[in-house]
């Protein structure tokens, strides 16, 4: 029951860390940032940041997809979503209305107070997996191989349609381009 | 307390599942919006399109609230009911200012379209401008900012001959023309003066404040 549990924090936080860093490096412009240092906020390196936190996402994701260091990825989990809660509630106070910018610009979500919830709940979750995996640190090789699968299916899905999609788009541009 | 409803229940489980559309997303092979894309870098009066004739105006432009906003489309509300604006990347944002298009849109924000009319009433946008405002007034109560690293730079007192008093904040980027030629205010740090009337075209932020994006000192 307790492993089962365990895969599936396993399973939801590897493709949400993922998603959410490969959103975000797909939207290099994007950051909710852009919406609160109009408001004389001023953040140091706050597009690096943000690019920044995508890596770190996407290391997370690969630790837990490979079981490897599994104590500190769910530490860094978990210090990931404790950060994202606080920044969108820092957020909230200065500009309502504005995108969260978990997804970067590939899928925009309002950053509002269910929005802030459900951030609060992921930080909560992230905690139990942590605690989890300090109670029983042993995890079977097949959930480790499925974690693995899923994790590299997706990397390689996403990155075969991205190629896919600049070819087209390099197809159109060049037919644009012909007299 | 405030009660946990039905649509904040969903509201709640789209938000914790975010990741299904997102992949959904990254995998699909149409061109998403992409800032740098939706908003050229190229800077050109941000005036609206000329409105010469009613019937083209009502053919070409919509202009209404924000109720739902994808990577493309917009769905406003007007007196009209709800209408679809198409958005792509050829779009163009705030006539190519990409500074004041980076602020992108978002729902409850004014939005304004002018494009090709569909047979089904929807809007496929040429240009697209969010927030945006046109005062002409005299100005009162300039003040600027020394601090290093803001993103205001000055601000100043409009009085809109229809719209009241406003607030206008000046950034780096705004573009002061005075008559003769137009550049960005940090490389020519000129402001109006107290009683000079002049006109700004601008972005309202959320603070009620206008960013100018184009300030013409000479009326």
């Amino acid at each position: 029951m307790i492993q089962t549990a365990i895969f599936v924090l396993n399973l939801y936080f590897i493709l949400i860390l993922l998603t959410s860093g490969l959103s975000k490096m797909a939207s290099p412009d994007y950051s909710l940032l852009n919406a609160i240092k109009l408001r004389n906020l001023f953040i140091p390196f706050g597009q690096t940041l943000y690019q920044f936190l995508a890596w770190i996402e996407i290391g997370v994701s690969i630790l837990l997809a490979t079981n490897t260091s599994i104590r500190l990825a769910t530490i860094a989990n978990t210090a990931l979503f404790a950060t994202f809660l606080v920044s969108q509630i820092i957020v909230l106070s200065i500009a309502k209305g504005t995108n969260c910018g978990c997804f970067g610009n590939i899928y925009k979500i309002q950053n509002d107070k269910i929005h802030i919830l459900v951030t609060a709940a992921q930080a909560l979750l992230s905690y139990i997996y942590y605690w989890l995996t300090t109670v029983y640190s042993e995890v079977p090789n097949i959930q480790v191989l499925v974690s693995l699968i899923v994790f590299l299916g997706l990397c390689v899905w996403i990155l075969a349609r991205r190629l896919s999609r600049l070819a087209i788009q390099a197809k159109n541009t060049s037919k644009l381009n012909q007299p | 307390m405030t009660k946990f409803s039905r649509r904040d229940f969903l509201k709640f489980t789209s938000a914790f599942l975010a990741f299904i559309p997102a992949i959904r997303n990254l995998l699909a092979l149409e061109t998403p919006i992409e800032d740098s894309k939706l908003y050229p870098t190229e800077l050109q009066d941000p005036t609206p399109p000329p409105l010469t004739d009613e019937d083209l105006i009502a053919e070409k432009y919509e202009s209404g609230f924000a109720k739902i906003i994808t990577s493309d489309h917009i769905i406003i509300e007007n007196y009209k009911g709800q209408v679809i604006l198409h958005i792509s990347n050829k779009t163009d944002v705030w006539d190519g200012i990409k500074w004041v298009g980076d602020l992108g849109a978002d729902v409850g924000d004014e939005i304004v379209g002018w494009g090709i009319r569909n047979p089904d009433n929807s809007l496929t946008c040429e240009k697209l401008y969010v927030n945006i405002v046109n005062y002409i007034g005299e100005v009162s109560e300039i003040s600027t900012n020394s601090r290093r690293n803001d993103n205001i730079v000055a601000k100043f007192v409009q009085n809109d001959r229809f719209r009241g008093r406003q607030s206008i904040s000046i950034a780096p980027h705004t573009m002061i023309d005075d008559g003769q030629s137009r550049k960005l205010y940090k490389e020519r740090p000129v402001l109006p003066k107290n009683s000079d009337i002049i006109q700004v075209i601008g972005r309202v932020m959320k603070d009620g404040t206008t960013l100018a994006a184009v300030v013409y000192l000479s009326q």
